[in-house]
């Protein structure tokens, strides 16, 4: 069946919410043209704002999305959307599963609150990716983001378990208090990786422009579980076979000891593409 | 002339229970038929329950902790987003809603008035600028006064009690207020002076004054200005097992002065059991019900997530560990009193929570009197004010009442007695204890009744036996004689204004006040005082002043 895609007809001088197009709320809506979207702080129809055709409410696709679209997958638990063009912030804001992949760039605040599911980002991603809400108490709880180009700022902040993969280069304050999960970071990252974290581990794949005073350096050690761990990731499709390269060999840092944290970072020594 | 054609008119004032009877509106006021006047427009009521329009009297609305609370519960506003309409402004929110939304949501209940009890005098007009973006609803507010430095002062000075009496209806004009409100007298101080709490005739450290000398000194100051609503007490002890001693003591100290007691659920807690907590509730509606210069108004919980918000930061800072999310706020606002803000989820299985409901109830339906208890959940502190028509069913039908008390937690619901209360409230006495009473408690002579030259605030209810539903969505309201919500949705934004009182006093305490605000406070004398031109100017508001010392005597015929 061919999915059902949104083409984005209007130029948008306001923020849309595309919260509403899900596969679970497009199963039970009747119409999706019909539907009720967010456009600024007014109501809005879909087909209003957008040409509609294919019938698979199952596989979303939206097309000519610009970087003032929010919240693309918010809360969905299935299915899978496309995004051809911008993913726009909040994509996959406290989505508990499913596949989200985004052709184009994402903004900020990207599988922000996620709980479980997938997020694929060919492109550049902003700031605060699988960070908490602002007074949330934790970032993701689950699930996997992956953005294969650069990352802004504060990525995985405050997250509680999953994993983020920056393909390219990072900002700074990745894994900012971060409780636990994983993030690896492939490229570049800015400064002070894993500021204020508890637990969980950071995967640098060079060394940061700066770490933290209270992040304790362990020195160079062998750590053979990350063969098994980069064994497991060449496995998931062709474009992560390079992972077969890469060594158990790391630089170790612990902390943050300001924050009496037992997190780690490893900065890998042996890591050719 | 608009005519409102056979309804059911319940307007204990005027004693109407139920009459079939036509009323006419005219400028925004009720009016008797006369010869010469056109009838404009015949709404048709065929049957349909008319009463006044709700005046919630004890509602957190306005002011800081209301801001904190709903940045706390940014979830909450988050999963519940309200967009604009051609006539309605946006907003979010369920349980501390942003103010458009407490406005309309309050509408479409039938309420018309609202009272925000705890204004700090220093925060009034930002209290006041929120209050007027409220639509739809009059607002007013108490005054906090009680842990104020200047009013500690001049009782440890031991200054004669007409320099009080002054200062306590300056802050009345300065802050713009309709009465005065004391948190946990002279406790909020003691809290600063490391006391973790505070009896009623324990002393604060620094001050060596008790919460008993505060209270008095209140009391007969608001008597002497003649303010027509009692002092406002959230009493010592709040939420503390065994706390209905302090209560009962607290009523024994007003002597006989009027004296309104807020939300006594959380006041009205005993210490026996295997747990260390019970129902104080039959002990305290005798109190009540012998006192009769006493009113309350309940501040029923509800089952499910809500916040607290209150100034009494010695008690919520006690609560604090049971913050749910876990994450809380107190702090003190400009060394005049404080300020707690904590998350909070009652559970129906938790024992202690389900007694807390069970004592809310039991006190309704305890109380004799239905003049002198007030419908309220202390929005948000039980429950927001959307549950009203929940509660309200839940006094008007026993068998509902019964089959929730089921699906609470059992030992909770065993050692309650509610299953014993047969009362049933009638759709008169809700009339009253949702408008007539906390009317003339606050001394509104032209709101919360249907009678001539009243104030045109109708809302007018379906019949139904679910009064959940029927109270939930109002086929009409009427706000000052224009009809601003149709079947539960609003269609037109009324004008609103704001009750105040202005009681009488001498302008030489400005001079002991005007050193004390050089010497100590953030800002000058003259910005603290909120004068009727800036009020008036706020969303185009209008103040409605209503008369002190009124002989209040004449209405106590019930």
């Amino acid at each position: 069946m061919k999915p059902l895609i949104f083409t984005l007809k209007k130029k948008l001088q306001r923020r849309l919410d595309l919260s509403a197009l899900t596969p679970d709320r497009l199963a039970a809506a009747q119409e999706p043209a019909e539907i009720e979207l967010e456009y600024g702080a007014s109501p809005v129809r879909a087909g209003e704002m957008f040409s509609i055709s294919g019938e698979d409410a199952g596989h979303i696709e939206l097309r000519r999305t610009t970087a003032l679209v929010t919240r693309i997958g918010a809360h969905m638990t299935q299915g899978q959307i496309s995004v051809k063009a911008h993913g726009g912030s909040y994509l996959g804001y406290r989505m508990r599963g499913g596949t989200i992949r985004v052709n184009g760039d994402c903004g900020d605040w990207l599988g922000c609150d996620m709980d479980w599911g997938r997020i694929d980002v060919e492109g550049d991603a902003g700031d605060y990716i699988g960070a908490g809400t602002r007074t949330g108490m934790y970032g993701m709880r689950d699930g996997l983001i992956t953005v294969w180009g650069n990352a802004g700022n504060r990525i995985g902040e405050k997250m509680r378990r999953g994993m983020i993969m920056i393909g390219a280069d990072a900002g700074d304050f990745s894994g900012a208090c971060m409780v636990a999960g994983t993030i690896l970071i492939l490229g570049k990252s800015g400064k002070l990786p894993g500021y204020g974290m508890k637990r969980g581990t950071i995967i640098l794949g060079r060394r940061p422009d700066r770490i933290g005073a209270t992040l304790a350096n362990c020195g160079v050690l062998k750590m053979e579980y990350l063969r098994l761990f980069f064994k497991q990731l060449s496995r998931m499709g062709s474009r992560y076979r390079f992972f077969r390269n890469f060594g158990p060999e790391v630089r170790m840092y612990t902390g943050d000891t300001a924050n009496n944290g037992k997190g780690e970072i490893m900065v890998l020594l042996n890591a050719a593409r | 002339m608009i005519k409102l054609e056979g309804g059911r008119v319940y307007d204990p004032v005027n004693g109407l229970d139920g009459k079939l009877m036509d009323l006419y509106i005219e400028d925004g006021k009720l009016v008797k038929p006369a010869a010469g006047k056109k009838v404009r427009r015949v709404i048709g009521l065929n049957g349909s329950i008319v009463m006044a329009g709700g005046i919630d009297i004890h509602t957190h609305i306005g002011g800081g902790k209301v801001s904190i609370a709903r940045l706390l519960l940014a979830q909450d506003h988050d999963d519940n987003r309200v967009a604009s309409s051609a006539l309605t402004r946006s907003g979010s929110g369920s349980i501390a809603p942003s103010s458009f939304v407490t406005g309309y949501r309050y509408a479409e209940m039938g309420y018309t008035t609202c009272f925000e009890p705890a204004m700090m005098p220093v925060n009034a007009r930002q209290s006041h600028l929120e209050m007027a973006d409220t639509p739809m609803l009059d607002t007013g507010a108490y005054a906090l006064l009680g842990n104020d430095d200047f009013l500690l002062r001049l009782l440890n000075s031991g200054k004669e009690q007409p320099l009080v009496n002054d200062y306590v209806a300056w802050t009345i004009h300065a802050a713009r207020a309709m009465g005065i409100k004391v948190v946990n007298p002279g406790g909020i101080s003691a809290f600063k002076f490391n006391q973790r709490k505070l009896d009623l005739d324990e002393k604060n450290n620094y001050y060596e004054i008790t919460p008993r000398n505060v209270l008095t000194a209140l009391l007969d100051a608001l008597e002497a200005i003649g303010v027509p609503h009692p002092l406002h007490v959230h009493g010592c002890n709040l939420g503390v097992p065994g706390n209905y001693l302090t209560t009962l003591e607290t009523i024994a100290a007003a002597e006989g002065r009027p004296l309104h007691l807020t939300h006594v659920q959380f006041h009205s807690y005993g210490a026996e059991g295997d747990r260390k907590f019970s129902s104080a509730a039959a002990q305290l509606a005798e109190a009540v019900n012998l006192n009769r210069n006493v009113s309350i108004d309940v501040g029923q919980i509800m089952f499910g997530q809500t916040v607290t918000t209150s100034a009494d930061s010695m008690m919520q800072h006690k609560g604090h560990i049971h913050a749910h999310p876990k994450k809380w706020v107190c702090m003190d606002i400009e060394c005049d009193a404080g300020c707690g803000v904590v998350p909070f989820r009652y559970r129906d299985r938790n024992f202690v929570n389900a007694l807390q409901w069970c004592i809310g109830l039991e006190i309704f339906l305890l109380v004799k009197d239905p003049w002198r208890i007030f419908l309220t959940t202390d929005h948000p502190n039980g429950a927001p004010f959307t549950s009203y028509p929940h509660l309200i069913r839940l006094l008007m039908d026993k068998g509902f009442r019964n089959d929730m008390l089921t699906t609470i937690n059992k030992d909770a619901a065993d050692a309650s007695i509610l299953s014993t209360l047969d009362r049933e409230y009638s759709l008169y006495e809700i009339a009253i204890i949702t408008r007539a009473a906390p009317a003339r408690s606050l001394g509104l002579r032209n709101h919360g009744h249907l009678g001539t030259g009243a104030t045109a605030d109708i809302t007018v209810y379906k019949p139904d036996d679910d009064a959940e539903a029927m109270f939930a969505t109002p086929e009409y309201v009427f706000k000052r004689g224009e009809l601003c919500v149709r079947n539960g949705k609003v269609c037109a934004i009324p004008a609103t204004s704001t009750h105040v009182v202005e009681p009488e006093y001498d302008p030489g305490i400005e001079k002991p006040l005007k050193s004390y605000f050089d010497r100590y406070m953030t800002m000058s004398l003259e910005n603290f005082k909120l004068s009727r031109e800036e009020l008036e100017s706020y969303n185009q508001h209008s103040l409605l002043v209503h008369d002190c010392k009124q002989d209040l005597s004449a209405d106590d015929a019930d």
